[in-house]
């Protein structure tokens, strides 16, 4: 079978990234498949020489408000140098990973099964993360109206902006994909979303992440020897933005009564906030920012945890590192929000917090640090949990039938 | 037999491995297959080398090593060992010719290393090896045999023309765009440079190919590469001036038209002005010469058997003819110091070079410098370890009269030396107060507060950066002295930003700076208000390869301002006629809203909570 795989970043930024390469990899330890991608073309992706490789030019524009003439004429350019690809390769199945391009949605389902992973609200959400801009709630209302009365809408055209992105496009992209064969979801709550927005159930294909799992004795191991017995540390990994919930984890921190120490594996925009809070809350001797790591390098960062917190505050579609750090026999204290409840047990594979409860939160980091027998059984049952749950070989046997489904899906259709 | 070669990743991009070429060449002629892996260019993570390794199945895994891959070439090597076990690992390469002692035996996973040109040695080796017949005579290589190092006689090839051209068809993924094709026309080097390893890694004996023969290889590769510029890799192209002026004679008759250069340097002592104006006519841009040290003492110490004198005429009959002209200098050389580079740098400027580049001497084992080194002064670290002229810096050695932090001063005098004069001279004007400076940096990795650190002990200063940037510099404002630190904080909104940004200039501008300097990977368009707004005494900009320093007055620089302006004028039609549009897409906009207001509606998601399940409400919210 060949897939062709459609993304736009091809290079390990975040965790919907890591997942396409997972995937790519996993998909081709079977012989029988064969991977083309074709990525936008970004400075920073590379062709690696792993699979075949096409790089479009605008496979990712945006559709600023000001210059849509250009986003029209990029659009058709996109869609043309899919079109030949699509002749050349013919693939069985296209696989969208992360893209919002509707002139590209719409080449991919013209011909060929088309299924699409769904990793974020941006496929039904105008402001992207489902956070209302006026009191940064999260939003449970449909596209539709209250995209109006909310002024998630409007907020572009008021002011003159270079970034503005128009709507429209988006709109279009939403009811294109529709038509799309498979749409992938990875949580119920993401389930929700998708239904809530008008998306069929039959469209509809359940798929939780996976991450690679290690031998037991190893992770046990690694935690003896990156482990500190004499300091509390807590981790923290993913993205410094609004929605990853850093802030409250600050805050959190600043009320707990042990020593610990807090340990930030992050960056982006948002990291000057990041410094003057630290050091408003006065925390400076108490947190160590690490920056960006590989995942090499994170691992030993879990390895090194006592305990890693994940204070989403959005509808996280799934959250690749709560069960990374599960994998890695580590304890999780999360917010109560999105996908997590799907792989954070309470009270057995961590604790879960009540969305958005900065004193909740801090409660429950002290009672891991302050429960050293309870907080590793609570990691080995976590390692345990994604052995069973969240593998490469139930991931394969996932996306394998998903693929299969969207073939037949689409014969069907066109019978 | 299925053969796999490496050339592992190492600092220094942008060229293929020439030598893994010309093997790949010669096996493919023989009916071998071959692939060559080239990281240096992939930028991969070495499991994914062995991933790749172990799906095409070889039956011999080959790694081309110098000393400053080496590291990462056993790595890789183990790496593979850990996942594929059926090849056998060869090495061979610069490093491995000088040092193959230590590597074979540091290394159990390598069973054989070649030594110097292998060209017909290696398929020797895998016709046998293919036979199953004893690898024992094979010549120039090393094997450990009971634990001792056997070695058997190198011979060097004397008619190289018979050599096929190498392949580079043979590279996993090679990109021809823009290839800048390698060519060597003669190998070896008679001379005994005592800092030197090519005498030893290529032979003293030079050997050349007929300018004939080189000619062809240059006309196929125009065939079937399409290139437009090759550059020649001798180490001696000009030995025989009557060959080279052959070369050249031959080049023109055939119009071939292509640009070329000798970045790998000829001898100064070996040339006259015939043969730079043949060169020029023939195609050729530039040429770099190996000029080590401008302290005649020095010079003369390293055996190079050349004069400074003969380095004079070299440049002069270089511009004559119209070609551009790179120094190359070493620090840490013996007998040399600080006040020595500093003599250098003197000659460095009289001789206005279009280009030079210095790197702290690595003492290469065999070598006489490592010997006197070893002798007289202190070797600090293995030399397989040192950062081999990258931009992090080490200093592999200290000698007497020139320790450690001197080399390191040596280095940024000549790394930075406009940034040096500039400073010294306001450090004179401004004999009691610190020197008052603002630096823009929107870069990813700019080296100026490290360097401006080894030049001023007392100095005030405040950053502006971007908020990608500001994590670092928020991390070491303290070790960094920076006063007053600032992010960019990026608004969607364009006149927000302009609002911002024309604050902040307002601000800097009523401090009064010494020098403002600018990197290069700032928005341009911010470059233009940081001159109008702040009008900053002195400004500076600090290039992309952060280390040219440019000055207000350059040519360059206005060049620059002036491509700005241009560039700006000549968008300003399309940029009024999205202004204009945008009303057009306003008016659409409103429509869609209202459009979504009546039209579209759905249920809510009541999301869940500890005690409360996930519901979708089926609720219309009209
Ligand atoms: C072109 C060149 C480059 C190019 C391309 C390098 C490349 N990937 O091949 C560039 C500019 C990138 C380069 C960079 C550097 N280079 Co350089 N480079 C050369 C140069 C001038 C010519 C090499 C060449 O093409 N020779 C022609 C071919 C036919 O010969 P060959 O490569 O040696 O290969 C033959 C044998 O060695 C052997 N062989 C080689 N590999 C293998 C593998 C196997 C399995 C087998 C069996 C045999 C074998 O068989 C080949 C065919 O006969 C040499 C000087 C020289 N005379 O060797 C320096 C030289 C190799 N470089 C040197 C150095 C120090 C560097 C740098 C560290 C810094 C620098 N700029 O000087 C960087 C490091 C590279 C990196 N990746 O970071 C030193 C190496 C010293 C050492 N002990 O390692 C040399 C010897 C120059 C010198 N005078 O010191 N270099
Ligand atoms: S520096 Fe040049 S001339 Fe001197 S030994 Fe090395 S290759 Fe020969």
């Amino acid at each position: 079978m060949k897939i062709l795989h459609i993304c736009d970043h091809y290079r390990p930024i975040g965790g919907a990234e890591k997942l396409l390469f997972d995937t790519l990899e996993a998909l081709e330890n079977n012989p029988n498949i064969e991977n083309v991608i074709a990525m936008h073309d970004y400075p920073e992706n590379k062709t690696t020489g792993a699979r075949k490789e096409y790089i479009i030019n605008d496979l990712d524009i945006q559709p600023i408000s000001w210059n849509l003439i250009d986003y029209l004429i990029r659009g058709i350019k996109s869609k043309k140098s899919l079109r030949s690809i699509i002749e050349t390769e013919k693939p069985d199945v296209i696989h969208i990973h992360n893209l919002q391009n509707p002139f590209i949605i719409s080449e991919s389902i013209r011909k060929t099964p088309t299924v699409r992973s769904v990793h974020d609200p941006r496929l039904y959400c105008f402001n992207n993360w489902r956070i209302l801009r006026k009191d940064k709630k999260i939003c449970p209302y449909p596209l539709g109206i209250r995209c109006v009365t909310e002024g998630c809408l409007w907020s572009e055209l008021l002011r003159f902006s270079f970034e503005g992105r128009c709507a429209i496009p988006k709109y279009f992209s939403y009811l294109l994909h529709r038509k799309i064969d498979k749409l992938i979801v990875e949580s119920e709550a993401m389930n929700a979303c998708v239904l809530q927005n008008g998306y069929k159930k039959e469209q509809i294909a359940f798929l939780p992440n996976f991450t690679k799992t290690f031998n037991f004795d190893d992770v046990m191991h690694r935690s003896e020897k990156y482990g500190n017995p004499e300091e509390n540390s807590i981790l923290f990994v993913g993205r410094a933005s609004f929605e990853k919930g850093i802030d409250y984890l600050l805050e959190a921190v600043a009320r707990i009564n042990i020593p610990f120490k807090l340990y930030l594996v992050t960056g982006g925009p948002a990291m000057p906030e990041v410094y003057s809070k630290i050091q408003q809350l006065s925390l400076s001797a108490k947190v160590e920012v690490l920056g960006i790591l590989p995942y090499e390098k994170t691992r030993d960062c879990y390895a090194m945890a006592d305990v890693v917190v994940v204070p989403s505050v959005w509808i996280e579609s799934f959250c690749l590192v709560g069960i990374e750090a599960m994998a890695n026999a580590k304890p999780i204290v999360a917010f109560h929000t999105g996908g997590i409840p799907d792989w954070l047990i309470d009270g057995k594979t961590g604790y879960l917090a009540e969305c958005r409860n900065i004193e909740d939160l801090a409660h429950k980091i002290e009672a891991i640090l302050q429960d050293r027998i309870k907080a590793k059984e609570m990691g080995i049952n976590g390692y345990w949990r994604v052995h069973e749950k969240y593998n490469i070989e139930t991931y394969l046997a996932g996306i394998m039938s998903i693929y299969i489904n969207a073939i037949e899906h689409k014969k069907q259709k066109d019978t | 037999m299925k053969i796999l070669l490496i050339n592992p990743p190492g600092w220094q991009k942008g060229s293929t491995n020439l030598g893994l070429c010309y093997l790949a060449g010669n096996l493919i002629d023989k009916g071998h297959k071959v692939l060559i892996l080239d990281l240096n260019a992939a930028d991969e993570l070495y499991e994914s080398a062995a991933i790749k390794a172990e799906k095409y199945a070889p039956d011999i895994i080959g790694f081309s090593i110098k000393t400053s891959t080496a590291n990462m070439a056993f790595l890789i090597s183990k790496e593979i060992k850990k996942r594929y076990k059926k090849a056998i690992h060869i090495a061979g390469g610069p490093h491995i010719t000088l040092d193959y002692k230590v590597s074979l035996v540091e290394n159990p996973e390598i069973e054989y290393c070649f030594l110097g040109e292998s060209d017909i040695s290696f398929i020797d080796f895998v016709n046998r090896f293919e036979k199953g017949q004893s690898i024992k005579e094979v010549a120039g290589i090393a094997y450990l045999d009971k634990g001792s190092v056997i070695v058997t006689e190198q011979k060097y090839i004397e008619e190289l023309d018979n050599l096929p051209y190498p392949s580079f068809d043979a590279i996993e993924n090679f990109n021809f765009k823009d290839f800048r094709y390698p060519l060597i026309t003669s190998r070896g080097c008679p001379y005994r440079c005592t800092y030197c390893c090519v005498g030893l890694v290529c032979g003293k004996k030079w050997r050349a190919r007929t300018p004939e023969d080189t000619i062809a290889e240059l006309k196929s590769a125009k065939k079937i590469f399409a290139i437009k510029t090759f550059e020649i890799l001798d180490d001696n192209f000009t030995l025989k001036l009557d060959r080279a002026k052959q070369f050249c004679r031959l080049m023109i008759k055939n119009k071939l038209k292509l640009n070329w250069y000798c970045h790998n340097g000829i001898r100064a002592d070996k040339l006259d002005l015939e043969l730079a104006k043949l060169m020029k006519k023939a195609g050729c841009t530039s040429v770099a010469l190996g000029i080590e040290s401008g302290n005649a003492e020095v010079f003369d110490s390293i055996k190079k058997g050349e004069t400074l004198a003969s380095i004079v005429s070299a440049v002069k009959y270089i511009k004559m003819a119209g070609m551009k002209v790179v120094g190359y200098f070493i620090i840490g050389l013996p007998g040399d110091s600080l006040n020595g580079i500093k003599k250098t740098i003197e000659f460095q400027e009289s001789l206005e070079l279009d280009g030079y580049t210095y790197g702290i001497l690595n003492p290469y084992p065999h070598t006489e410098v490592y010997d006197i080194i070893k002798r007289d002064g202190k070797i600090l670290m293995d030399i397989k370890d040192s950062s081999h002229f990258s931009s992090t810096l080490t200093i592999p050695f200290e000698m007497p009269g020139f320790p450690k932090e001197d080399m390191k001063k040596a280095h940024y005098l000549s790394k930075f030396q406009r940034l040096h004069k500039a400073l010294e001279f306001l450090k004179n004007k401004h004999s009691k107060k610190p020197i008052k400076i603002l630096y823009i940096d929107f870069s990813e990795n700019s080296i100026f507060l490290e360097t401006l650190a080894k030049f001023l002990d007392n100095y005030d200063l405040d950053v502006f950066c971007s908020p990608w940037k500001s994590d670092d510099y928020f991390k070491y404002k303290k070790a960094r002295k920076i006063n007053d630190l600032r992010a960019f904080k990026y608004s969607p909104y364009f006149l927000k930003n302009l609002k911002n940004i024309l604050r902040l200039f307002n601000t800097y501008r009523k401090r009064k700076y010494d020098i403002l300097f600018y990197n290069l990977r700032t928005q341009k368009k911010m470059l233009l208000f940081a001159l109008l707004l702040i009008r900053p005494k002195n400004f500076y900009l600090e290039s992309e390869d952060g280390y040219r320093i440019l000055m207000a007055n350059d040519k360059e620089v206005r060049r620059f301002l002036f491509k700005k302006i241009k560039e700006l004028i000549i968008r300003l039609p399309k940029v009024i006629i999205s202004f204009l549009l945008t009303f057009l897409i306003r008016i659409a906009y409103v429509f869609f809203g209202l459009f979504l207001y009546f039209k579209r509606t759905g249920p809510i998601i009541e999301f869940p909570t500890p005690n409360t399940p996930l519901k979708i409400k089926d609720k219309e919210i009209k």
